[in-house]
């Protein structure tokens, strides 16, 4: 492993603000590790010096050990900090992963390690700091020579992260099914009302529909968002025309997807849906109006994410849809359908189901919001499991 | 200190925000109005779409004896954040 390159691992340990956030790069003295090491400490940048991890004053660890600053150094309270409790609880991580076998003690002379240590300005605590760094290096060096994480964890992991600053999860739709609330008024107040009634599930997905879009602008798909960060927010654009500006509008007010209409020209379409590729958002085709969707699928040199079906599709036709789109394509289904419909809909394989004002204009939104994600079995995707460090 | 009168009822409903001015007037008014807008910029929070139609509303309601009236669909919703926040006299209830 090591001879061949370098290995990397990274830990976040305990609580802000001494919080650790551990990145570190293990390999060869001989490879891209040890040229790393030795051009950082005869380069050192304002604010960020390396020093060496030392057991104690004149005893540096073994493998050596370089630690960088993540934060810039502003003054002798941070350098303490940083190359006080940090450092030493670095030295002492890669000295026990010596001990306990993590690193071959027999590697001891020939790797290098640089660590590179974030400790918060407004961290105060020397034990937590001390600790948490201990923690984190330890986690980090045994995952590096472990090679952790497995790419089958990490594709496993990606549509269920949650990163703990920002507090809610990029959703890419991959784990379908959706319920999908329109959100077809032009009051601002009501839409407000809604969004709080609302169930807070981030299977529920949002759309923007066009007459509120038309009265506020693209950017109330913002204010959603503030609303309700855990909700993907389709901007219902129907664009017809100028399909790339449209789409980027959209997507620079942080709509996830955004709707064009199927009866654009297809040079609109490709640039909208090419737009979309660009700035990361999916592009939702609308089918309104439509009589052959399929017609328009197969004339389109790029195919968009997410097709919306209107009526009764069949199986069969929901189907034909995603083949013409490639097997990661997503089929919605907009008809104010019951609940048993809605599950029916699912069974025939629609992925969203877009419900307007059967849930909108109900007497009790969230109950009416909750029945749907029972009977379509919509469940949290951390609903059933602890989530607990690997 | 302000009360809620808000009873549980069918959301579909709208309710009425009933809320004091801390000054008459227009003035009291446009103070109202840079009162929010101060809540919401330093709470960092984004301006609702709808301030331009808010702001000719609250410049155009009438008082009723004392309280401005002020169509909300939700016990919750920013507004009454703000009126909580902000130490404003006001109720919620359920619309005539």
């Amino acid at each position: 492993m090591t001879s061949q390159g370098f290995s990397i691992g990274e830990a976040l340990v305990g609580e802000a603000p001494e919080i650790a956030h551990i990145d570190l790069i293990v390999g060869s003295k001989n490879g891209p590790a040890g040229q790393a090491f030795a051009t950082s400490l005869a380069q050192p940048r304002m604010g960020h010096t390396p020093i060496m991890a030392v057991i104690r004053p004149n005893l540096p660890v073994k493998p050596a050990t370089l630690i960088v600053p993540k934060v810039t150094l502003r003054d002798l309270e941070a350098a303490e900090r940083i190359f006080g409790p940090a450092q030493s609880a670095v030295a002492k991580a890669v000295a026990d992963a010596v001990d306990e076998g993590i690193i071959p003690k027999e590697q001891a002379e020939e790797l290098a390690v640089i660590v590179s240590v974030f400790i918060h300005p407004r961290g105060k605590d020397f034990q937590r700091i001390y600790r948490y760094n201990y923690a984190a290096t330890k986690l980090a060096l045994k995952r590096a020579m472990a090679g952790f994480p497995d790419i089958n964890v990490v594709l496993e992991e990606k549509p269920k992260a949650a990163h703990a600053m920002i507090g809610f999860r990029i959703n890419n739709l991959e784990e379908p099914p959706y319920l999908g609330v329109e959100l077809v008024h032009d009051d601002w107040r009501r839409i407000e009302g809604i969004l709080r009634d609302l169930p807070r599930r981030d299977g529920i997905v949002i759309k923007a529909g066009a007459p509120l879009i038309k009265k506020y602008g693209i950017e109330v798909c913002q204010k959603i968002h503030e609303m309700r960060p855990e909700s993907v927010v389709i901007a219902d654009m129907k664009s017809l025309d100028t399909g790339n500006l449209e789409a980027r509008m959209a997507g620079d007010s942080t709509a996830d997807v955004v709707a064009f209409s199927a009866l654009a020209p297809l040079k609109t379409q490709e640039r909208f849906i090419k737009e979309c590729r660009t700035i990361g958002v999916l592009a939702y085709m609308d089918t309104i109006n439509v009589a052959d969707p399929l017609e328009i699928i197969g004339r389109l040199e790029v195919k968009p994410d997410i097709v919306e079906l209107r009526g009764k599709p069949t199986a069969d036709m929901i189907s034909k849809v995603k083949e013409a789109c490639g097997k990661r394509a997503l089929v919605a289904l907009a008809a104010e359908i019951d609940t048993v419909g809605a599950k029916e809909a699912v069974k025939s394989g629609a992925a969203i189901i877009m419900v307007g004002e059967t849930i909108t204009e109900s007497a009790e939104i969230n109950r009416t919001a909750s029945s749907y994600l029972e009977e379509l079995g919509i469940y949290e995707v951390d609903q059933f499991r602890v989530m607990t460090d690997f | 200190m302000s009360t809620d009168v808000y009873e549980q009822q069918d959301t579909v409903f709208h309710k009425k925000l009933k809320l004091q001015m801390k000054d008459k007037g227009d003035e009291g008014r446009i103070a109202f109005l840079e009162d929010y807008l101060d809540y919401l910029l330093r709470g960092k929070k984004l301006v609702p779409p709808d301030f331009p139609t808010f702001a000719r509303e609250i410049m155009g309601l009438d008082e009723r004896k004392g309280w401005m009236h002020i169509v909300i669909w939700h016990k919750d919703s920013e507004l009454v954040e703000f009126a909580r926040a902000r130490g404003y006299e006001y109720k919620i209830d359920h619309y005539d």
